[in-house]
C-alpha cells in the first residue's frame, strides 16, 4: 500500500484487500412488527458468511424509507453462529416500511434488501354495541 | 388508549394482538349513537380499522336495577349480596359486582336478580357497589353505589380453643370484616373484656389475635365486638367459638420442662414439641432481643 504525506511517498510493508464477495442479509423475522411493542426479530445471513458470529460485531439499525434521517438502532441481543443467524431487539417506531442495515466489525457492510413493515391495524372487537352509561367491557383484535 | 366516537375507552390490559378496555362512564351518550373504536398508539398514531369491524353503537336497552340487599347465609358462613332489577342477563360470566373496585363472586343471576357472594371488602361499611352485565352499566346504576348497607361481624370459627397462658396466636373466621375495618376485637362473652392484646386483619374474614397473657377460663365463649357492640358466635359448631388459657392446662406458662431457663447466645434450648408450637412466637422475640454483643443471659419475656 502507497502512504503519501505531504506529497512524500513513506515506505511501508501495509497491505489491503480488497473482498469481491458479497454477503447478505436473507430474511428477516417476522417481517411485520408493532409500533409500540418491544419485539425479537430474526436476521438470517448466509449460510457461508466467512466470520464466526460475535454479537458485539454488529450493529444493526432499521431507516425509514421515507425518512432517511429516520433511524432507529436495534441492539443484537443473541447471535447463532451455526445457522448464521442475528436476534435483534426492535423497540419501536412510527409506522412505515423500514430499511435493514447490518454491519459487521471486520466483513463491513453486509448487503441488505430486507424492510422491516411497522403497523399495527386493528381488525376486529368482540361486541358492537353497549350501554350508553359506559362500562362495556371490549376486546380489540388486531 | 381507545376511543369510541368522541368517548373514551380505558384500557385495563394489553397483549401483542388484543387489547382490553372498558367504556367511559363519566357521561350518558345518546342512544343509538354509532362511532368507530379508535386505537390510539403511543407513537401517536392511530391504528386504522375497516369498517364495518370496528362500529359500535350506544343502546339504552340495558338492564335496570333496583335495590341491594345483604344477607349473611348461616350454611355457607358466607355473605350474600342480592342486586334486583328487569333484564338481567341470566349470564353469571359476563355479570360482575365490585365492591371499592374490588370483584365479588357471582354466584347466580336470573331475569330479575344477580347474587354474589361477598370475598373481599375493605371493611364492614363496604365502599360503593357498581354492577357490571355484558353491556355495561345497568339503568339505575347508581341506585346501588350508595347503598348504605353495613355487614355485622360474624365469627364463625377460631383455629384453637386452648392456648398457652402466655399469650396465643388466634386465627379466626369473621366473616364481615375487612383490612380498613377498626375496632375489632374478640371479648369474653361473660365478662365483655377483650381477649386479644393485639389484633390483625390481614385480609377479608380473617382476624389474627394475639391472646393476653392471663388466664382464660375453660368454657369461655368468645364473642365478636365492633363499635361497642358484641355479636355471638354465628357458625354452626358453637365449640369452634370457645377458648381457654390455663395455668393447668397443655400449654402452661410454667417452663419447668425447659432446661436450662436461662440461656445464653447461642445456646442450645431444649423444647418438647408440643410446647413448641405454642411457643415459637415468644421464643422467636426472645432471640431477636438477644444482643449477641453483650453476651448477656436473658429470661423469656412470659416466664418462668
Amino acid at each position: 500500500m502507497t502512504i503519501i504525506v505531504n506529497n512524500l511517498t513513506v515506505t511501508n510493508t501495509l497491505s489491503l484487500t480488497l473482498r469481491n464477495e458479497i454477503k447478505s442479509g436473507v430474511s428477516i423475522t417476522p417481517s411485520s412488527v408493532s409500533p409500540v411493542l418491544k419485539q425479537n426479530v430474526t436476521i438470517q445471513l448466509e449460510t457461508d458468511f466467512p466470520y464466526t458470529l460475535n454479537r458485539d460485531d454488529f450493529t444493526v439499525n432499521a431507516t425509514s424509507e421515507t425518512n432517511s434521517t429516520y433511524i432507529r438502532y436495534m441492539n443484537v441481543i443473541d447471535v447463532d453462529d451455526a445457522n448464521k443467524r442475528l436476534v435483534c431487539k426492535f423497540g419501536g417506531a412510527y409506522s412505515g416500511m423500514f430499511s435493514i442495515r447490518i454491519r459487521h466489525a471486520k466483513f463491513g457492510l453486509i448487503k441488505s434488501t430486507l424492510l422491516l413493515d411497522v403497523s399495527a391495524n386493528t381488525t376486529s372487537i368482540d361486541k358492537n354495541r353497549g350501554s350508553i352509561y359506559g362500562g362495556t367491557l371490549i376486546t380489540i383484535t388486531g | 388508549m381507545g376511543s369510541i366516537g368522541s368517548l373514551n375507552c380505558y384500557v385495563i390490559s394489553t397483549n401483542s394482538t388484543t387489547i382490553v378496555c372498558r367504556t367511559d362512564e363519566s357521561r350518558t351518550m345518546t342512544p343509538a349513537t354509532t362511532g368507530d373504536v379508535v386505537v390510539f398508539l403511543k407513537t401517536s398514531e392511530e391504528s386504522p380499522c375497516e369498517k364495518p369491524n370496528c362500529e359500535f353503537t350506544y343502546t339504552s336497552n340495558v338492564p335496570t336495577i333496583s335495590t341491594m340487599q345483604a344477607n349473611f347465609d348461616s350454611t355457607a358462613n358466607v355473605y350474600k349480596l342480592m342486586v334486583t332489577g328487569t333484564s338481567f342477563s341470566g349470564d353469571t360470566s359476563t355479570t360482575e359486582l365490585y365492591i371499592g373496585g374490588k370483584l365479588q363472586k357471582c354466584d347466580e343471576v336470573t331475569d330479575t336478580s344477580a347474587t354474589f357472594t361477598v370475598t373481599d371488602i375493605s371493611d364492614e361499611k363496604m365502599a360503593s357497589a357498581k354492577l357490571y352485565f355484558d353491556l355495561g352499566l345497568p339503568d339505575s346504576h347508581s341506585s346501588i353505589t350508595g347503598h348504605g348497607l353495613t355487614l355485622e361481624p360474624k365469627l364463625i370459627s377460631m383455629n384453637i380453643q386452648d392456648g398457652s397462658l402466655g399469650g396465643s396466636l388466634i386465627t379466626a373466621n369473621v366473616q364481615g370484616v375487612g383490612p380498613s375495618t377498626s375496632g375489632f376485637e374478640l371479648v369474653d362473652s361473660s365478662s365483655g373484656s377483650s381477649i386479644c392484646k393485639s389484633v390483625n386483619i390481614p385480609s377479608y374474614g380473617v382476624v389474627e389475635c394475639t391472646t393476653i397473657a392471663s388466664e382464660i377460663a375453660e368454657g369461655t365463649t368468645i364473642q365478636a365486638k365492633l363499635s361497642g357492640t358484641a355479636y355471638d358466635c354465628a357458625g354452626s359448631d358453637a365449640t369452634l367459638c370457645q377458648y381457654k388459657q390455663l395455668s393447668t392446662g397443655t400449654y402452661p406458662m410454667s417452663l419447668q420442662p425447659i432446661s436450662p431457663q436461662e440461656v445464653w447466645y447461642s445456646q442450645e434450648l431444649t423444647l418438647l414439641p408440643q410446647q413448641l408450637t405454642r411457643l415459637e412466637p415468644l421464643i422467636v422475640a426472645f432471640m431477636r432481643t438477644q444482643s449477641p454483643s453483650t453476651q448477656q443471659p436473658k429470661s423469656l419475656p412470659h416466664g418462668p
